[in-house]
C-alpha cells in the first residue's frame, strides 16, 4: 500500500481544503511535514485512523467538523467535514473517503446528521468502479489490529512498552502472522459446533446419559458466565491501568514530581522483573519435584538393597555362585525369595525353574550388576536433588528478600509524596492510590475466578469419564460421540499449535527487533530487546555475572526499542508478502509517523533518521523544529521528496514561529485573536 | 514451554490433521467477514463428512 494523496476538509483543526501529495518513489519515499507543537500534527495521524477506521484517538473525538467551519454557518444549517485519501495497492488504486454532516443547532452545539463511506477502485482507464462492502475491503487492505503501528502519535510509541500494551502486541503478532485464523476456529468448534454436536449426542442418548450430558452442559455454561465476567473485570482492570498511566505521566512530566516519580518506575519495573523471574523459578521447583521428587523418600530404601545384595554377594548367593543346588532348594520349598507361591506348572515356577539353565546364568548377572548400577545412579540423583533444592531455596529467599526491600523503598517514595513539598499534586496522588487500590480488587477478582473455572475444568473432566462409562453402545450413539469427540480432539490441537505458533513467531519478531535495535544504538552491545513470555516490551542491559537488568522506561533506549518494533512489523509484513506460508499475512504499508524522536539525543536520533527508510516502504513524518534538527536533516535527507509546513493561527498570545527550510523562512504558528485554524501548505523545492 | 509446531503436526492423528486443514481453509475465505453465517454447520459438515454413520 502506497498514499498517493489526502484531502481534508473541515476536519478538526484543519479548516476549509487542504492538500498533501505524497512522495512515494522507492529512492523519495519521505514525505516531512514541519509544525509547532499542538498545531495539528496528532489531528493529522487522526485523519488517516478515521477515514479507515473511523477512529480518532486525540481529545474530543466527537468533535469532528472544524469548530470556525461550523461558526460561519447559520443556525440549522450543515457543514461537512470530510477526509478522501488516494492510495495503490497491489497495482491498484483507490480512493477512501469519509465525511460527516452536521447540523448547527446553535452558537455552542451541533448534531450528527449523518456519515458515509465510500471506496472506489480506479481503473487503469480512469474509471471509479464503487466497492459494495468497504469497510471489509479496508480490513483486507491493512487489518485494523496493525493500523496502530503504521499511523503512528509521537505517546502511542512510548505506550507500547507499557504494561496495558501486552495484549496489543500479542494481537498484533497474531495478525502478521495469520494466526487470528486458529483463534476463530476455536471459537467456532468449541461454541456452535460442539453445542450442536452435543444436542445431536443427547437425542439419541439413554436416560443416565441425558441427564450426564445436562450435567456437564450446565457447567460449561457456568464457565462460560465465569469468562465472561472476567473478561468484564479484565476490560474495568486495562481501563483502571490506563487511568493510573496517564497520571503517572503527569507525575512524570510534573517539574516537582519528576524525579520522585522515575525513581518510582525504576523500583516498579524492578519489582515486575524479579516477580517474573520468581513465578519462573517457582515453576522449575514444581518441575523438579514431579520429576525427581520421589527420591527424596527412597533413600533408606536404597541404601538397605544395597546392604542386602552385598550380603547376599559375600555369602555367596548372589550373582556368580547362584547354584542349582539353591534353585532347587526355593522351587521344593515352594516359596520365592520375593515371599510369592511357586505352585508347579505357574508361570512363576517355571521362570525360576529357568535359572538351572547354565544359559541363563550370563542374564542373570546383568541384571544383578545392572541393579547395582542403578541403585548407585540413583543415589547419584538424589544427591544432586538435595543440592538442588538447597541452592532453589537460596534462589527463593534472594527473590522474596530483593521483593521485600524494593517494597520498603517503594513505600519511602509513597511516604515522600505525602510530604508538604507535593501538596499541589495531592489530588493527583490520592486519585492514584484509588486507582491502585481498585487494580489490586480487580486481580483478586480474576484470580478467583480463574480458580473457579480451574475447579469446573476439574468437574467437567469427572462429567467426561462417567458419560464415556454410561455410553450406549449403539451405532447412532457411537457415531455422536465419536464426531463430539473428534471435535474436541480437533479444538485441542488447534490450541496446542497456536500456543507453539505464537510462541515461535514472538522469538522471530525478538530476533527482528535486536537486529533493528543494534543498528540504531551502536555502541551498545550490552543492550537487548526482550519480549517475554507475557508479551512485555522490555529493554535490558546485559552484566558481566551472565544475567541482565531492566533499563528505565522512560528512556530513549525504550523509545528505539519501540521504533524497533514497529520497524520490525513493517518489515516482517513486507517479507510475508514474498514468501509463502499458509498463515502468514503480507503486505506493503506506509508508516505515518507524529514526533518519533521523544527523548532521544542527537545521536540516536540521526542513526533512527537513517534506519527507518529502509525498513519501511513510504513514510510521512511530522516534527516539530525542536526535533529535526541538523543529525536528522542529515539520515534522512537523501530520501526526502516532499515536504508540507502546518501553519497554525492561534489565540495564544505569542511570538509568530518560523523555520527556515530549503533557505527560505515558513510560519509554523501566529497569533490571530479569531478564526482560529490550520492551514497546510507546501515548501517550495 | 510446550511442543515445537513440526512436532505437534509429527505427532497429531492423521483424522484430526485432515480436518483441522479442511477447518482452517474454510476460516480463511471468511476470515474478513466480522460474523460469519453459517460457517459452523458448514464445519460440522466437514466433521461429518469425515465420520459417516
Amino acid at each position: 500500500m502506497k498514499l498517493l494523496n489526502i484531502q481534508i476538509r473541515n476536519f478538526r483543526p484543519f479548516y476549509g481544503d487542504q492538500e498533501i501529495e505524497f512522495s512515494d518513489t522507492a529512492l523519495k519515499k519521505v514525505t516531512v511535514i514541519h509544525a509547532e507543537n499542538h498545531s495539528g500534527k496528532t489531528n493529522f495521524v487522526d485523519a488517516f485512523r478515521w477515514v479507515f477506521y473511523g477512529k480518532i484517538q486525540g481529545e474530543h473525538p466527537d468533535q469532528i467538523v472544524n469548530n470556525l467551519a461550523l461558526s460561519e454557518v447559520e443556525d440549522n444549517e450543515t457543514v461537512v467535514g470530510s477526509v478522501r485519501v488516494k492510495f495503490e495497492h497491489e497495482n491498484n488504486n483507490f480512493e477512501l473517503h469519509r465525511e460527516v454532516i452536521e447540523r448547527k443547532i446553535d452558537v455552542n452545539k451541533s448534531e450528527l446528521v449523518r456519515e458515509n463511506i465510500k471506496l472506489d477502485m480506479i481503473g487503469s482507464d480512469g474509471r471509479s468502479k464503487e466497492k459494495m462492502n468497504p469497510k471489509t475491503m479496508i480490513k483486507r487492505i491493512m487489518p485494523e489490529v496493525l493500523h496502530q503501528y503504521f499511523f503512528l502519535a509521537g505517546e502511542n510509541i512510548q505506550e507500547l512498552g507499557q504494561e496495558t500494551s501486552r495484549e496489543k502486541l500479542q494481537s498484533a503478532i497474531k495478525v502478521l502472522m495469520g494466526l487470528e485464523i486458529l483463534d476463530r476456529s476455536k471459537q467456532h468448534l468449541r461454541g456452535k459446533v460442539k453445542s450442536q454436536l452435543r444436542g445431536e449426542l443427547a437425542s439419541v442418548a439413554g436416560r443416565n446419559e441425558k441427564l450426564i450430558i445436562e450435567e456437564q452442559e450446565k457447567l460449561e455454561a457456568n464457565k462460560v458466565s465465569i469468562d465472561k465476567r472476567k473478561d468484564v473485570v479484565m476490560g474495568n482492570r486495562i481501563a483502571l491501568i490506563e487511568e493510573k498511566d496517564k497520571i503517572d505521566e503527569k507525575l512524570r512530566i510534573g517539574k516537582n514530581t519528576r524525579d520522585l516519580q522515575v525513581k518510582r518506575d525504576q523500583l516498579v519495573a524492578d519489582k515486575n522483573d524479579i516477580e517474573r523471574r520468581l513465578k519462573q523459578h517457582k515453576a522449575n521447583i514444581m518441575k523438579r519435584f514431579s520429576e525427581d521428587g520421589f527420591l527424596a523418600y527412597i533413600n533408606d530404601l536404597i541404601s538397605k538393597s544395597n546392604i542386602i545384595l552385598e550380603q547376599k554377594r559375600e555369602k555367596g548367593v548372589l550373582p556368580a555362585s547362584i547354584s542349582y543346588q539353591y534353585i532347587t532348594d526355593i522351587l521344593e520349598s515352594e516359596k520365592c525369595i520375593c515371599g510369592r507361591e511357586l505352585c508347579k506348572g505357574s508361570e512363576v515356577y517355571a521362570a525360576v525353574e529357568k535359572l538351572k539353565d547354565p544359559e541363563a546364568k550370563d542374564e542373570y548377572v546383568d541384571a544383578y550388576n545392572s541393579l547395582g548400577l542403578s541403585a548407585a545412579q540413583l543415589l547419584l540423583v538424589h544427591k544432586n536433588l538435595k543440592n538442588n533444592l538447597i541452592k532453589d531455596q537460596e534462589l527463593l529467599s534472594q527473590y522474596l528478600n530483593d521483593i521485600g526491600l524494593i517494597r520498603e523503598k517503594l513505600e519511602e517514595v509513597e511516604s515522600q509524596f505525602d510530604q508538604k513539598d507535593y501538596e499541589k499534586e495531592r489530588d493527583l496522588i490520592e486519585n492514584k492510590r484509588k486507582l491502585e487500590a481498585d487494580m489490586d480488587k480487580a486481580s483478586q477478582d480474576i484470580g478467583r475466578f480463574e480458580r473457579d473455572v480451574e475447579e469446573i475444568d476439574r468437574r467437567i473432566q469427572e462429567k467426561k469419564i462417567e458419560h464415556a462409562e454410561t455410553a450406549a453402545k449403539t451405532k447412532k450413539n457411537r457415531i455422536a460421540k465419536l464426531r463430539l469427540q473428534r471435535c474436541e480432539k480437533v479444538a485441542d490441537f488447534i490450541d496446542e499449535l497456536h500456543k507453539s505458533l505464537i510462541h515461535r513467531d514472538r522469538k522471530v519478531l525478538c530476533d527482528r527487533m535486536n537486529e533493528i535495535f543494534q543498528g540504531i544504538v551502536k555502541g551498545r552491545e550490552d543492550a537487548f530487546i526482550e519480549l517475554n513470555d507475557n508479551f512485555e516490551l522490555n529493554v535490558r542491559e546485559q552484566l558481566p555475572d551472565g544475567g541482565s537488568k531492566l533499563l528505565s522506561k522512560s528512556g530513549a533506549q525504550m523509545q528505539i526499542t519501540c521504533l524497533s518494533f514497529i520497524a520490525s512489523v513493517v518489515a516482517i509484513a513486507k517479507e510475508n508478502m514474498d514468501s509463502e506460508g499458509f498463515f502468514k499475512r503480507g503486505g506493503l504499508y506506509p508508516l505515518v509517523l507524529d514526533s518519533p524522536f521523544g527523548v532521544m539525543g542527537p545521536n540516536y536520533r540521526k542513526h533512527v533518521a537513517c534506519k527507518l527508510p529502509q525498513f519501511a516502504e513510504q513514510i510521512i513524518i511530522l516534527v516539530a523544529p525542536q526535533q529535526w534538527d541538523k543529525n536528522v536533516e542529515e539520515g534522512m535527507e537523501n530520501y526526502i521528496g516532499k515536504r508540507y509546513v502546518f501553519h497554525h493561527y492561534t489565540p495564544k498570545p505569542s511570538e509568530k514561529i518560523t523555520q527556515d527550510i530549503n533557505g527560505k523562512k515558513y510560519i509554523l504558528s501566529e497569533h490571530i485573536d479569531k478564526r482560529t485554524r490550520t492551514e497546510i501548505k507546501e515548501v517550495s523545492s | 514451554m510446550g511442543k515445537p509446531p513440526d512436532d505437534i503436526y509429527k505427532d497429531a492423528d492423521p483424522q484430526v490433521l485432515k480436518i483441522v486443514q479442511a477447518i482452517l481453509n474454510l476460516e480463511k475465505e471468511y476470515l474478513f467477514v466480522t460474523r460469519p453465517k453459517g460457517i459452523a454447520e458448514e464445519i460440522i459438515n466437514i466433521l461429518k463428512k469425515e465420520i459417516k454413520e
